[in-house]
């Protein structure tokens, strides 16, 4: 049997069936209650069939709230409405609505009354079927058909653009867009083809490019800010699923279960580390040198300082550099994974376990490498042995608005040998905070498309 | 090797090696689905494609007929690391009415090599820009009322520099 | 550029474009379905209605009749829910929903009205009817889901990637649309006619086979999994549940009745033969037109019903095909009752119980023969078991349990048997082995050829094998391979050397090492005889007169004893005393013990008609030599000149009398020490080289008991040597465990009885390697 997307498909998908069957009566009535309010608004000026279907619509609306025991529509309707249905009643009730609306040829409705019958009762149709009430003409029947043709009354393009009390900016530019049938315009008139010549499903392939495996949100979010069919493919929430899918893992659970509303304010309030710059911080302190052997008074003093930087990857990859050059010269060499040899740069892995970071890098001193060239068993030995495992543990903090820009140090230990750890102590002025520094050309150029979700399962 | 009359929406005939325009998929499953006829008379229009992207799509196909071909899956895609060769850099310097028509055409055949490659492009052409000066490049008109402006400059604030 | 229009989305697609997009697709599908030879031309304009369809961003198209089909929401998911303030989106703005349902009714329709040219089909017919109808189909699907790939591309991917139930890629959906509409009314009928063309072949008949095939591959097709339809790998559900159960229940019951039957009215050996032909006939029957997953069930509902069921039959007839040696049978029995699992244990059980039987037998027939012949003995075992063998090899497929089997029967047979039962000892095998072993190796006129003797020896390690009491063999081989070595009696060095290196392979460096020194001393004075006879050539002394040679064997690895008192001659005596002076001032420190008894020597005769040279022992010389001086002595003079003890005495005596060299008037078997021995001058001999060195009766007896005593004692310190080994590792052992060990470590050698075991156990807490653990039952700890 065939079911259709619709209203009642959710942001989560898949959640909707273990909800308990009074929230679909639920939903059934809300709509009921916003198609009330269009109507209404359609009723003020709008052509004659409409106004025609609308008033039958009413009258056997009214007909069957008088046929209830409660006279008020609202809460106390949905339990009398919901309490005495079996689920396959319900359902069954739902599927032969959605036939009358395909014989009138109201296929959309149709769809979204057959799926929510399905939904309830899987296999509602055979079971129908057998019993052959499929034909039953109730009055419920024609008074839901009369419902939407409500609904379908047009209303006109200005209209459309009156905000909605309650809706969403998305919702409506959704609306504004599927009745104008164009996702963008050119503004000065062009001869040659035009970027709105692109169907939807390759806008999105494009923005998948913007996004890139490097997880470019912001130059996502700017796209969005670009027209109103750009603003409504750029919230598509199966890009922001896969982003999050991507910086999460594919454990990451929905963001209804993590109490988010959506995916992307998912992406947006749950801690994460910035992938589009480096994390940086700058340890300086004093050593005083040797007394000069001549003069006793001359005690030299020397200022040290260093750098740490740390640039996260999607899926687990870290870079980590100590070194005394300065960010302008470094940022630059921590673009790509993939770092020359011999350059110091350390990589090493990691996971975010809620706002704790936690990275471990193996490093093989350069030596070792070079004789693992000459002779294999042994270099194999000796590799082993001058393993160096660094293990850190960082937590991601928030500077005022700045989300996500700032790693304190929890924990910082390395292991030499088997088993045996050196745990460092944090003093303050060695362990001064990683503070994020974004690096505009980590995110110049897209290499990779970010993958669509099921590829990553 | 046997050929393959490609007409373009202007009606312009291209007589083109069946492997390389078998790189079309649409092309190849017709030729799957149907069989391959005997009868090299017969033409296979292509309604959506006019002949100057026609063209430029056989060149393309010509040029990469030898690429190895593309992980079954999208798994494997990540390690494609390279970047556009400095060929299609080349062949891609056109216009942008061009691109998007190639676009099209490489989405309407079915030649996820050519897609992947103009839709990178273009992407890369978005990425780095403000909304506004995407709007300059692509000569796009701001629909935006001005209240929606504001509240998806609102919305969009987090990710802005600070 | 306007030849682009047809790219541009700027107009949107409005209802009426679509219903004419739809009218237009309508046809070319009706097209496709008819089986009409498509134009390529019209394939593209297919897909392209499809695609501008998708492409499009269709349009709510103001005004429009409310009574017109209206799919051009299908793009919007607006009504949220307003108290959250959430929206519903997901997949909103993709086109395909309105074509998909058509394309679905399409299908139902096209489906619902073949079905009317079929339901009433049955049989051949209705197999036909299907198998056509399901070949073109599958073709036409295939037309149709190249021509809607957009469709499936975009929005069928979408769909199914947002977990939407029931919504397929259109091939998959035509196969759907084909289960619900049409298997789901036909697959009785369908399933029923492929039985019953089955069951015609199974009884001889010729059928066509395609259909069955064709009726198989599309069960296969159906078999969607429809939870995710991008899952890869078959799901064969409708193919097991609507044909497969139905098909082994039938084959089933069709085999226990045609079994049954034939088993009534003849032989088990027809039967088998029937049942294999019929195993092949079903094997192919899945390779031919069913679903390879189904080999496995059908295989194994067949053995049940072919083999298992009747596995009593079987087992009755192995019995009688074993009698019979009908090995052909036996292997025919032995692949079929192999199918079923454990099938096969009674008939290893019956099997070894029928060697171990025919080995008795065998041997029982032998008779008296087997016990005093050691050739008859090992050969009659051998027959039995080469016989068993090539049959275990050839009709059992040298089944690891078969071998088992026969190995088990003959180690029973061999060990215990007539022959030992009758000498009252286990150890009777090794012996005559051993002997039998001397036999094949020492010096005769019937020793056979070396390839022939390399294979013989081979064997004789078959048999060796089986043996329980290595030690003894061990006992016995060296004890005669010291006499074939000192008396220069091998047949040949590479045998003997063969035999060994045989031996050590099956037991083991240990088991073996006595043999090698031995054979090493024997190359050792060679080289000192030798230097001998140069240093004697240069020497300023006296030279000898007399050939002398000699062998020096270490004393531990030789199992021989000192002699008895003796008396050298005098003749001899400058010889070995030149000899000893020789040998202390190669190898100062080493004591030299002479072993008269093994020694021999050649004697001229001067003193009768002929010139006689007899081979004598040492002992025989002595005596002889006696008469050089004097042709008469009693056997008490005898005694003083000799040294030789009395009973000895009389024993060498006896023989030289025997030999007529010597006359007593006393009866040979009375002499006493009065008795006067002559020389006896009328000596007559047809050889002129005579061998009187014949081993002395007591002298081979006492070998005998001492050989068996000092197994008993060698078998003791083995024990305890194992004892100590383990419990030097083990620490602390209950006595349970520590016996079983024992007998572990030394079921190679000889199998030691339990009660030696603890014997040894209490000298070893006697000799404090152990003690009793002090309030522990029955443990040991080892004392370091």
């Amino acid at each position: 049997m065939a079911s259709g997307h619709g209203e009642t498909s959710s942001e989560c998908e898949g959640e909707e069936q273990e909800d308990s069957s009074s929230s679909h009566s639920n939903n059934v009535l809300e709509a009921c209650n916003t198609l009330d309010n269009l109507s209404l608004q359609d009723n003020a000026q709008n052509t004659n069939h409409g106004e025609d279907e609308l008033s039958v619509f009413r009258q056997q609306w009214q007909r069957e709230l008088e046929s209830t025991p409660t006279t008020q529509k609202g809460s106390k309707l949905e339990e009398s409405f919901a309490e005495p249905l079996t689920d396959e009643d319900k359902a069954k009730q739902l599927f032969l609505r959605g036939v009358e609306f395909e014989r009138g040829g109201k296929l959309y409705e149709a769809i979204q009354h057959y799926k929510r019958a399905i939904q309830i009762v899987p296999d509602v149709e055979t079971r129908l079927y057998e019993g052959s009430e499929l034909r039953g003409d109730t009055p419920e029947d024609s008074e839901v058909e009369e419902e939407v043709c409500a609904d379908k009354a047009p209303p006109s393009e200005d209209e459309d653009e009156e905000v909605v009390e309650g809706e969403e900016l998305l919702a409506r530019l959704q609306r504004i867009l599927a009745r104008r049938g164009l996702l963008c315009e050119p503004k000065l008139p062009t001869v040659s083809a035009h970027i709105s010549w692109l169907p939807y499903e390759v806008l999105l392939v494009v923005l998948r490019w913007v996004v890139s495996s490097e997880l470019d949100a912001g130059a996502l979010e700017a796209a969005a800010g670009v027209c109103r069919g750009w603003y409504v493919a750029a919230r598509e929430p199966d890009l922001w699923r896969s982003i999050c899918v991507r910086t999460w893992g594919i454990e990451c659970g929905t963001p209804r279960a993590n109490g988010w509303s959506s995916w992307r304010d998912m992406y947006i309030a749950r801690p994460r580390l910035r992938l589009n710059g480096c994390y940086i911080s700058k340890t300086t302190y004093l050593r005083h040198g040797e007394n000069s052997f001549q003069d006793q008074f001359y005690r030299p003093w020397y200022l040290i300082y260093y750098y740490r930087y740390l640039r996260f990857f999607p899926e687990g990859v870290v870079l980590m550099w100590t070194t005394a050059e300065e960010p302008v010269t470094c940022v630059g060499l921590l673009k790509n994974r993939h770092v020359k040899s011999g350059s110091g740069i350390m990589m090493g892995h990691y996971r975010l376990i809620g706002q704790k970071v936690v990275i471990v890098i193996k490093k093989t001193s350069e030596k070792k490498q070079v004789m693992a060239s000459n002779t294999r068993f042994r270099a194999r030995r000796k590799e082993l042995e001058h393993e160096q495992t660094f293990h850190l543990e960082l937590e991601l903090c928030d500077v005022r608005s700045r989300r996500n820009f700032q790693l304190q140090w929890r924990h910082h230990s390395v292991r030499v040998r088997l088993d045996q750890w050196t745990q460092f102590e944090l003093a303050p002025g060695r362990y001064p905070p990683f503070a994020f520094s974004r690096v505009r050309t980590y995110t110049a150029e897209s290499h990779a498309p970010l993958l669509p979700t099921h590829a990553y399962t | 090797m046997p050929n393959i009359k490609l007409q373009s929406s202007d009606n312009e005939v291209f007589v083109v090696d069946v492997e390389i325009a078998k790189c079309s998929v649409t092309i190849k499953t017709m030729l799957e689905d149907l069989g391959m006829e005997e009868d090299e008379e017969e033409v296979v229009p292509l309604p959506n494609v006019n002949s100057a992207i026609l063209k430029k799509v056989i060149q393309w196909a010509t040029y990469h007929k030898d690429d190895p071909p593309l992980p079954e899956d999208d798994e494997n895609k990540e390690k494609r690391t390279d970047d556009i060769s400095s060929w299609d850099a080349d062949f891609l310097k056109v216009d942008q009415g061009t691109l998007f028509e190639l676009i099209l055409a490489a989405n309407y055949l079915d030649i996820k090599g050519l897609l992947d490659v103009t839709c990178k492009t273009v992407a890369n052409m978005i990425k780095g820009k403000t909304p506004e000066e995407i709007r300059k490049t692509f000569n796009i008109k701001n629909d935006f009322t001005a209240a929606e402006e504001d509240q998806v400059r609102k919305e969009n604030e987090w990710c802005e520099e600070k | 550029m306007s030849t682009s229009n047809a790219n541009r989305p700027q107009v949107p697609l409005r209802q009426k474009d679509f219903d004419q997009i739809w009218g237009d697709l309508q046809e070319g599908i009706e097209q496709v379905y008819k089986k009409q030879y498509m134009v390529k031309r019209r394939y593209i304009d297919l897909y392209t209605h499809v695609y501008n369809y998708c492409t499009s961003v269709h349009h709510h198209s103001a005004g429009s009749s409310s009574r017109v089909p209206q799919n051009n929401i299908g793009r919007v998911s607006y009504t949220g829910k307003k108290q959250t303030g959430q929206v519903q989106q997901g997949g909103a703005q993709l086109v395909g929903l309105e074509l998909y349902k058509r394309l679905k009714e399409f299908l139902r329709i096209y489906l619902i009205n073949l079905l009317q040219n079929g339901a009433d089909l049955m049989g051949e017919d209705v197999l036909a009817f299907y198998t056509k109808q399901w070949e073109e189909y599958q073709f036409s699907s295939r037309v149709l889901n190249g021509v809607c790939s957009y469709l499936n591309r975009h929005w069928v991917k979408r769909e199914c990637e947002e977990g939407r139930k029931g919504i397929f890629e259109i091939y998959q959906l035509a196969l759907v649309t084909w289960r619900d509409n049409l298997f789901q009314c036909l697959n009785k009928q369908v399933t029923n006619a492929v039985l019953k063309l089955i069951e015609r072949e199974r009884n001889g008949e010729t059928i066509n086979t395609r259909l069955v095939s064709g009726v198989i591959n599309c069960y296969v097709a159906l078999g969607l999994n429809e939870e995710d339809p991008s899952a890869r790998g078959q799901n064969l559900a409708i193919y097991k549940d609507t044909f497969e159960a139905v098909f082994l229940e039938d084959t089933e019951r069709f085999y226990t009745r045609e079994s049954t039957d034939f088993l009534r009215s003849n032989p088990v050996t027809e039967y088998m033969i029937k049942a294999e032909q019929r195993l092949q006939e079903e094997q192919r029957r899945v390779q031919v037109y069913l679903h390879e997953t189904t080999t496995e069930r059908l295989a194994k509902t067949c053995d049940r019903v072919l083999i298992e069921k009747h596995l009593d039959i079987f087992h009755a007839e192995f019995q009688k095909l074993l009698d019979g040696d009908k090995n052909s049978d036996l292997g025919r029995m032995y692949s079929l009752v192999a199918r079923i699992p454990d099938g096969l244990c009674e008939l290893r059980r019956l099997l070894e119980h029928h060697i171990h039987a025919q080995g008795l037998h065998a041997l029982d027939k032998c008779g008296d023969t087997a016990h005093t012949d050691p050739k008859v003995y090992v050969s009659t075992i051998l027959e039995v078991h080469k016989k068993y063998n090539a049959l275990v090899l050839v009709a059992f497929n040298n089944d690891s349990g078969f071998v088992a089997a026969l190995d088990k029967a003959c180690g029973r047979f061999i060990n215990s048997n007539a022959v030992t039962k009758a000498a009252n000892s286990s150890s009777k095998s090794p012996e005559l082995l051993a002997k039998y072993c001397d036999l094949l190796l020492k010096k005769s006129s019937k020793n056979p050829e070396e390839a022939e003797l390399e294979d013989t020896l081979n064997q004789v390690m078959v048999v060796f094998k089986y043996i329980e009491d290595k030690d003894v063999f061990q006992k016995f081989y060296s004890k005669m391979l010291a006499k074939r070595l000192v008396q220069h009696m091998s047949a040949s060095d590479d045998a003997e050397a063969s035999m060994i290196s045989k031996l050590k392979q099956a037991c083991g460096f240990e088991y073996t090492s006595k043999l090698q020194r031995m054979f090493q001393d024997i190359g050792v004075s060679k080289d000192l005889n030798e230097n001998f006879r140069k240093h004697m050539a240069n020497s300023s002394e006296q030279p000898l007169h007399i050939d002398f040679s000699i062998q020096v064997l270490s004393s531990g690895s030789w199992p021989f004893q000192q002699s008895t008192s003796f008396q050298l001659p005098t003749e001899l005596e400058r010889s070995v005393h030149r000899f000893t002076t020789f040998y202390s001032s190669q190898h100062s420190g080493r004591k030299l013990n002479w072993l008269y008894n093994m020694s021999k020597g050649e004697l001229l005769t001067n003193c009768f008609k002929n010139r006689y040279t007899l081979q004598a022992s040492t002992f025989q010389m002595a005596v002889l030599l006696q008469y050089n001086d004097n042709t008469s002595w009693t056997v008490r003079q005898l005694e003083q000149h000799t040294g030789i003890k009395g009973d000895f005495l009389i024993q060498v005596l006896q023989i030289l009398l025997k030999a007529k060299l010597l006359v007593c008037q006393e009866d040979e078997a009375e002499l006493g020490e009065n008795s006067v021995v002559d020389l006896y001058s009328g000596y007559k001999n047809k050889k002129l080289r005579v061998n009187i060195n014949i081993p002395l009766k007591t002298e081979l007896k006492v070998e005998q008991e001492a050989t068996h005593k000092h197994i008993e004692e060698d078998r003791k310190m083995l024990i305890q040597a194992a004892i100590v080994r383990i419990m030097k590792t083990r620490k602390t052992l209950k006595h349970q465990h520590l016996v079983v060990e024992v007998l572990n470590q030394l079921s190679s050698r000889f199998k030691p009885r339990v009660p030696v075991i603890k014997k040894c156990i209490d000298i070893l807490i006697e000799k404090e390697y152990l003690e009793r653990t002090e309030g522990e039952k029955d443990t040991y700890s080892y004392l370091a």
